[in-house]
C-alpha cells in the first residue's frame, strides 16, 4: 500500500480512460432501487490546467418478478461534465457539472400479455471524483454523483480502473 | 432493583444516534507519521429513528488519525452505534487556504433484537469536501459541503421465512467548524445541517465539540 502511495506521489497527473463498477440508486415512485452498474469514463483535459472534462456512459439492467409476471428494466445514461480539477500530487480532485440523458426501457411480460415502453429523460448531473496513478500507466478513479431524472434524483458511487494517457 | 441498571443502560443505548452527522476535522492533513487521537460529543437530529420524537439525540465518538504521506492521512472513527474509516487528501493549498476531500466508508450492525426483527444494519459512503482558512497560529475556520449516502436495512423473520427491507437515506448539506490549537491540543466547535432529499425527512443537524491530542511532527532527516 505504501509502495503504491509512494509511486503515486512520484507520478505526474494525466488524463485517463477506463471502466468501473458503480452502485446506482435509481429513484422510483416508492423508494430508491439500488443496483450495480457498469460505467465507461474518460477524464480529459490538460494535466497542468485546473479544469477537466469528463465523459461517462453507465448501464444497468434489472430483472425480477414472480411466477405470473416478469419485469425487465434497463437504464442507459450518458453525460458530459466540466469542472475544476486540482491536485497537490498526481491524484486529482474533480468537481464537475453538466447535462445528462437517461434512457429507460421497461418491459412487463406475463402469459396473458406483454408491454414495453422506452423513455428519454434529460437531466443535470453533478459529481465529485478522484483519479490517480497505480502502476505504470494504470490508474484508478472514484466518484460520487447525483443526476436529476424527472422529479427525482438518482445517486451513484463507483470505483474504476483505466489507462492514463 | 437488579433490573434497573440494565434497563437504564438499554435506554441510554437506544437513546443515542445510529449514525453521526458531526464534523471533527478540517482540511489540514497530518504530517507523515504524525498521529492524533481524540473524541467528540454532539447533539444531533435526523440520524436516528428516535429523531421522529423531535428530541435531539446525543452522540459520543472516538477518533484516531495518522499521516501516511504528504497531504494524505487516514482516520478511524467509532460512535454509537457504528464505526468507519476515511482517507483525507489535501488537494490544494494556497497561502492560508487549504482544500481537502475525505471519502470514507462507515457502517453499523445490530444483531437480532425481539419479535420479527432479525437484525439491523447500515452502510454509509461519506464525501466531505472541506475548505479551511488559517486565521492565526491558534485559530482556523473550516467549512464545506457534506454528502452522506446511507443504505439501511432490517432483516426480518416472519412465519418461518426470512427477508430484508432496505432504504436509502441521503444527507446533503454543509458544515462549519472553528478550531483552536494550543501546542498538542486541538479543540473544535462544529455545526452541520442537512437536507434529506431521498425520503423528505426534514432538516437534519448536528452541534458538537471535539477534543484531540496530536503528536509532534517527525523532524526531517
Amino acid at each position: 500500500m505504501l509502495i503504491l502511495v509512494a509511486a503515486a506521489l512520484a507520478a505526474e497527473p494525466a488524463p485517463m480512460v477506463g471502466v468501473g463498477l458503480d452502485v446506482v440508486a435509481w429513484h422510483t415512485s416508492a423508494r430508491h432501487d439500488l443496483h450495480p452498474a457498469l460505467t465507461a469514463f474518460a477524464h480529459l483535459g490538460p494535466s497542468t490546467a485546473p479544469w477537466s472534462v469528463a465523459l461517462e456512459a453507465t448501464t444497468a439492467r434489472r430483472i425480477d418478478g414472480d411466477a405470473f409476471v416478469r419485469y425487465r428494466t434497463v437504464h442507459l445514461r450518458a453525460d458530459a461534465l466540466a469542472g475544476v480539477a486540482l491536485g497537490t500530487h498526481a491524484t486529482r480532485f474533480h468537481a464537475s457539472l453538466g447535462p445528462a440523458l437517461t434512457v429507460r426501457a421497461v418491459a412487463v411480460a406475463s402469459d396473458a400479455a406483454s408491454t414495453a415502453a422506452t423513455r428519454l429523460e434529460p437531466g443535470v448531473r453533478g459529481r465529485v471524483a478522484l483519479d490517480g496513478p497505480l502502476v505504470g500507466r494504470l490508474g484508478w478513479a472514484w466518484h460520487v454523483g447525483a443526476t436529476t431524472r424527472g422529479p427525482g434524483l438518482d445517486w451513484d458511487a463507483g470505483l474504476g480502473f483505466g489507462v492514463r494517457l | 432493583m437488579t433490573l434497573r441498571l440494565p434497563l437504564v443502560a438499554a435506554g441510554l443505548l437506544l437513546g443515542t444516534a445510529c449514525s453521526t452527522l458531526a464534523t471533527m476535522e478540517g482540511a489540514r492533513t497530518l504530517e507523515p507519521g504524525q498521529a492524533q487521537v481524540g473524541g467528540g460529543l454532539s447533539l444531533q437530529h435526523g440520524a436516528s429513528p428516535l429523531s421522529y420524537s423531535g428530541v435531539p439525540i446525543p452522540q459520543v465518538e472516538i477518533a484516531g488519525r495518522v499521516g501516511v504521506a504528504p497531504d494524505v492521512d487516514v482516520g478511524l472513527r467509532a460512535y454509537l452505534l457504528g464505526m468507519g474509516f476515511d482517507t483525507r487528501y489535501r488537494f490544494w493549498q494556497g497561502g492560508r487556504w487549504h482544500l481537502a476531500v475525505a471519502p470514507g466508508l462507515f457502517g453499523a450492525w445490530v444483531p437480532a433484537l425481539t419479535g420479527t426483527v432479525a437484525g439491523q444494519g447500515s452502510v454509509e459512503l461519506r464525501t466531505p469536501v472541506t475548505a479551511e482558512v488559517v486565521l492565526s497560529d491558534a485559530w482556523s475556520v473550516s467549512f464545506g459541503p457534506r454528502l452522506v449516502l446511507r443504505d439501511q436495512w432490517n432483516s426480518l423473520a416472519v412465519a418461518g421465512g426470512r427477508g430484508a427491507v432496505s432504504r436509502l437515506d441521503v444527507f446533503a448539506g454543509g458544515s462549519a467548524r472553528v478550531e483552536l490549537r494550543a501546542r498538542r491540543l486541538v479543540v473544535g466547535l462544529s455545526g452541520d445541517a442537512f437536507a434529506q432529499p431521498a425520503r423528505h425527512g426534514g432538516l437534519g443537524w448536528s452541534a458538537g465539540v471535539d477534543l484531540g491530542f496530536r503528536s509532534a511532527p517527525r523532524s526531517p532527516d
